[in-house]
């Protein structure tokens, strides 16, 4: 009995270890995206880069993945964005790349290290995940139209539905690469969580970015986290997500800043070929100065088909920022011409109305057309 | 509020460094799938001029990364039996009809006890009931190989080992 027994535990032991190494893989791609834009607003905003009603511009990277296996099964690489513009990329940040990142992965989830997107971003839920196009509501119509309004170059309204590190300080987006750690565990029964660090959201790269721990705008230790859930339930697909985020505000003013603190909750329902979804997102006082007390929120609700290679979407933001209130509603769809050549158009329709009421609110219409190529 | 910021980077850290270490084989309704930044994943379903393999690929095995060879049945099972049970000798190995027979194997760490696999792999679909194993135990006794029983349960753990790496392959495959 002894030696069945031995036997057997020895032949699936055999098997047990069944963690084969791989051979590191480089494998290099990326995109190339064409957009022709015509944008209307308010005339007194048509002025230096808004001065043209139509434009032309194009968008490259190209992506470096770096894969590879150990004996002992663990999985690991790196993913490297190079930016392959004629021009700044399109954060304005004049860098060569956007993204860089090493990984390792196990049964136990998958670590990320680097200048990458974090937490709260990968894993929210909101009307711009299922949008089509150039994104909807978290698209690339404010590349064309002026948005500086009565903000004096500061950003003072809530464009994309994203917390505070990831909608960006001074231009959109410039710290959601900040270097950071990020954690996620498998998904065990649809659910995942999601942990991360971020020591200075000013710092990004290497050792040259890093700033002072009293820049105003930026935020200090910040943690985020987030829960995300896909299943299904009968014939419908479900995905729920929260996200929040946590930090400490970095100032050398005397009036003081609140620190980072703000969530957002979303929903995704799937029945055939249609999605219907949207979110919500509060940034509480963040950044505020102390005392202040104004709404800083936005939701988000939208749909899209998917047929075949063909899809649409309609998809609307409003927000509310220390009383500078704005709205996009974005209709747009794409068509898989062939593997990776996607052309697509979009209509936005926004209007920014600001707080003080002596500045004009800018109220207009995008149009784009562009081509994607992935390779 | 320094000390807390410290000690909770500090446990992150070592978490994170937990992480990284493999346990054992996890059940089969644990994904391995992480997510990816919203702008990935809004080109990513346009598909690839090229496929997976991007514009080229240096290193690592190609052929694992072009689209499956053409088989009778699904190719994820084919290549994950075939992992699996490398270390048998094959005595036949049918792509199309789906039937992989090893010749007796006697573990050096088990000597007088050799086994023999059947592998059937069955249809298309990367599914749970798409690859049955059933497994011949012989003892020698006397100085003749002499047929052993053998628990059902020790066919039924080598097709989940298959499935489970079968999954591990699908996914590696949609990561790029």
């Amino acid at each position: 009995m002894k030696k069945i027994l031995l036997g057997t535990t020895a032949l699936v032991s055999l098997f047990a270890g069944a963690a084969f190494a791989e051979a590191p893989t480089v494998t290099v791609g990326g995109s190339i995206d064409f957009q022709a834009g015509v944008a209307q607003q308010k005339a007194t905003y048509e002025t230096g880069a808004n001065s043209r009603d139509g434009k032309f511009a194009n968008d490259t990277r190209v992506d470096v993945k770096v894969a590879g296996k150990a004996d002992n099964g663990l999985a690991y690489g790196a993913n490297i964005r190079l930016q392959a513009d004629t021009s700044s990329p399109n954060d304005d940040s004049g860098l060569n790349a956007d993204r860089t990142f090493i990984y390792v992965e196990s049964n136990a989830g998958r670590v990320e290290a680097g200048s990458n997107l974090g937490v709260a971003k990968s894993m929210k839920l909101d009307a711009s995940t299922f949008a089509r196009a150039s994104g909807g509501i978290d698209g690339d119509w404010y590349r064309y139209a002026n948005d500086d309004i009565g903000g004096n170059g500061v950003s003072t309204y809530i464009l994309t539905p994203d917390l505070p590190t990831d909608a960006g300080r001074t231009e959109r987006g410039d710290s959601d690469n900040a270097t950071k750690v990020s954690y996620y565990t498998p998904r065990h029964n649809g659910l995942q969580l999601g942990l991360g660090f971020t020591p200075d959201t000013g710092n990004r790269g290497t050792a040259q970015s890093f700033t002072s721990k009293s820049d105003v705008g930026d935020f200090g230790n910040v943690w985020e986290g987030g829960l995300n859930y896909a299943g299904k339930v009968k014939q419908i697909g479900v995905g729920a997500s929260l996200t929040g985020e946590m930090g400490h505000a970095e100032t050398n003013s005397s009036l003081g800043t609140e620190d980072l603190l703000a969530y957002a909750a979303g929903l995704d329902l799937t029945y055939a070929n249609f999605t219907l979804g949207g979110s919500y997102g509060n940034w509480g006082h963040t950044g505020q100065a102390v005392g202040e007390d104004a709404t800083q929120d936005y939701w988000t609700i939208g749909g899209a088909y998917v047929q075949g290679p063909v899809g649409a979407s309609l998809t609307y933001l409003s927000s509310r920022r220390d009383n500078n209130d704005f709205y996009n509603v974005s209709l747009g769809a794409d068509y898989q011409l062939a593997p990776g050549l996607i052309p697509y158009a979009e209509v936005s329709f926004f209007q920014l109305t600001p707080d003080d009421s002596t500045v004009e609110k800018n109220k207009g219409t995008v149009f784009l057309l562009g081509t994607q190529l992935n390779f | 509020m320094q000390r807390l910021h410290t000690i909770l980077c500090t446990s992150f850290l070592i978490l994170s460094l937990l992480s990284a270490c493999t346990s054992t084989e996890s059940s089969s309704d644990v994904e391995k799938s992480y997510p990816q930044a919203p702008d990935d994943v809004r080109r990513d379903r346009g598909g690839k001029l090229n496929g997976e393999g991007g514009l080229f690929q240096l290193g690592g095995n190609s052929k694992k990364n072009n689209s499956s060879p053409s088989l009778g049945v699904n190719g994820y099972l084919w290549r994950a039996t075939l992992d699996t049970i490398a270390f048998m000798p094959l005595t036949s190995a049918d792509p199309f009809g789906g039937v992989i027979l090893t010749d007796w194997y006697e573990d050096p760490m088990a000597p007088n006890e050799r086994f023999k696999l059947n592998v059937l792999i069955m249809g298309g679909a990367l599914r749970a009931d798409g690859v049955k194993v059933s497994v011949f135990r012989q003892v020698l006794e006397n100085k003749a190989w002499r047929e052993a029983p053998i628990g059902e349960r020790i066919g039924r753990e080598l097709e989940d080992k298959i499935l489970t790496r079968a999954r591990q392959l699908r996914i590696e495959k949609k990561a790029g």
